[in-house]
């Protein structure tokens, strides 16, 4: 059987999922601290006799299996003057409490519940260490709050609290769960202090997403769709004419 | 395809949503009082379909996963409560406040609210009210004799009546504070409703409780940027018009299947 068909659809297949990826991202180009969605393309070989197959064979056994992962490059740190407004600049996250568990935010645009405790907009408890040892969500007296670098919280001049700023050792293990909240699906995998963060107040870091590179990509999935779909309109009427002429014959 | 419909059309939301909080800023950046607004975007849901970490083999894992995004939605309006300028009126009822707070206002259906707008008048029996007419709250008259009007920073109300030339306390001012003042519910007009989400009013006289001063004699401006509202105004059409290509190349792309057998 003709393998060409199913490769042209494997490849429309694949620039489908690479445009949605990208309606995502250009979506989300206003959600602070929000990181792109990557997709990549890898090409996957039945696993096939090389030594008596055919180079036909070898070329038309080929799938393209898509993939996505984050990219975690900064995004641009815009001055917004709210004290309870903090970028991050460098590697890591602010610990975040959920209802299902542990997760991990880039941002920082917080806010204070009735309690008085340091929350996000959906209300998550944003945790920290409370007079340097005791690890828990953070509440606030009223006054004037100031954070500094390294994200310790004092309020009219008396320290508070301390931000628990955590990474790491790979973030290729993290899963994005919408609300800008970032999961670790690996338990192996242990948070640990971030010591080369820096808090900034007053600031928020907006989306990485690149609109003008995603439209540009946008345009290049288009055309290679198109391109896809040519190859399965000439593959189909050649599967036609090959069927009225030889079995035709018979 | 058309998840990628369907995210843009909530980019299309959300951009919609934010040109519409920018106009209301900008509608009101002459408000005396006003606060602006923002709004806090965030992605929506994901359609995992290989999670990062899952095994390829016995002893292999898939470096990366699958994970297709639904899109962007709005999760709040969050109040910007950064002191406005002050403007110098000279009229002896015009109020700020220096730092945080807010005046306590009675509402004709007996509720407390709350404004920053400190424009005070006089109504017919000599009582202070809002722009709107609503008392303050504690009520405070000025005998209808009083000569001037003196507020000190910390809300002691004190008149010099005709034929006197000591003045004479007759009200004090107190101002609220609340845990989460971003939890207000906006009423409109200038006042704030307190919710379960900005706490119990702390209320206390100024200078206090971490309250701020209160000064006669000036009105705070609204605090809208004229100049950031332009900006965002700019991202957010351009941010509308990516996402409504998006829709067009998804649609160019659902049409080119529809071509493929003829």
């Amino acid at each position: 059987m003709n393998n060409g068909l199913y490769q042209a659809y494997f490849g429309v297949r694949a620039r489908q999922i690479a445009l949605e990826v990208m309606a995502h991202n250009l979506a989300n180009a206003a959600s602070n601290g929000y990181k792109a969605d990557q997709s990549f393309f890898r090409a996957l070989r039945a696993e096939i006799d090389k030594e008596r197959a055919s180079a036909k064979e070898l070329v038309s056994r080929q799938s393209i299996e898509v993939s996505t992962g984050i990219d975690f490059t900064p995004g641009i740190i815009r001055q917004t003057g709210r004290e309870l407004d903090l970028a991050l600049e460098g590697e890591g996250f602010l610990a975040v409490q959920t209802p299902a568990g542990r997760r991990y935010t880039r941002n920082g645009s917080l806010t204070l519940n009735a309690a008085g405790q340091l929350v996000t907009q959906e209300g998550y408890l944003v945790l920290g260490l409370i007079n340097g040892t005791t690890p828990g969500p953070i509440t606030l007296p009223p006054g004037q709050i100031e954070i500094n670098e390294q994200g310790v919280i004092s309020v009219d001049g008396v320290e508070q609290a301390r931000l628990r700023l955590v990474t790491f050792s790979t973030l290729a293990t993290l899963l994005k769960e919408g609300g800008n909240l970032f999961a670790q699906t690996d338990p192996q995998i242990q948070e640990q202090p971030a010591h080369r963060l820096r808090v900034q107040q007053g600031a928020l870091e907006s989306s990485n997403v690149n609109s003008i590179g995603e439209m540009i990509t946008m345009i290049r999935m288009a055309r290679e769709f198109e391109t896809l779909q040519r190859a399965i309109t000439i593959l189909t009427s050649d599967l036609g004419r090959i069927i009225s002429q030889e079995v035709g014959k018979l | 395809m058309n998840r990628a419909l369907f995210s843009a059309a909530t980019g299309l939301q959300v951009q919609q949503l934010n040109i519409d909080n920018i106009s209301n800023n900008i509608a009101n950046s002459v408000t005396i009082g006003f606060k602006r607004s923002r709004l806090e975007f965030q992605d929506l849901l994901y359609q995992n379909q290989r999670t990062p970490g899952a095994a390829s083999t016995n002893s292999t894992q898939y470096p990366v996963g699958l994970q297709i995004g639904l899109g962007a939605r709005a999760v709040s309006t969050e109040r910007i409560f950064v002191q406005g300028d002050f403007r110098q009126t000279e009229n002896p009822l015009d109020l700020v406040i220096e730092g945080k707070g807010f005046f306590q206002v009675r509402l004709a259906d007996g509720s407390l609210a709350y404004t920053r707008a400190g424009s005070l008048h006089l109504d017919a029996n000599g009582t202070v009210v809002t722009a709107s007419g609503d008392p303050i709250e504690p009520a405070i008259t000025i005998p209808p004799d009083a000569i001037s009007i003196t507020i000190g920073t910390d809300g002691t109300v004190s008149v010099t009546q005709a034929g006197q030339t000591t003045a004479a306390q007759v009200g004090q001012i107190t101002l609220a504070t609340f845990a989460n003042p971003s939890g207000l519910e906006s009423l409109g007009r200038n006042l704030f409703r307190e919710t379960a989400a900005s706490g119990q009013a702390i209320t206390g006289v100024p200078g206090t409780n971490g309250l701020g001063l209160i000064q006669q004699g000036f009105v705070e401006n609204s605090n809208v940027n004229i100049v950031e509202e332009l900006i965002n105004m700019i991202i957010a059409q351009r941010a509308y018009e990516t996402n409504s290509k998006v829709v067009s190349t998804a649609d160019n792309m659902l049409a080119i299947i529809n071509n493929t057998l003829r």
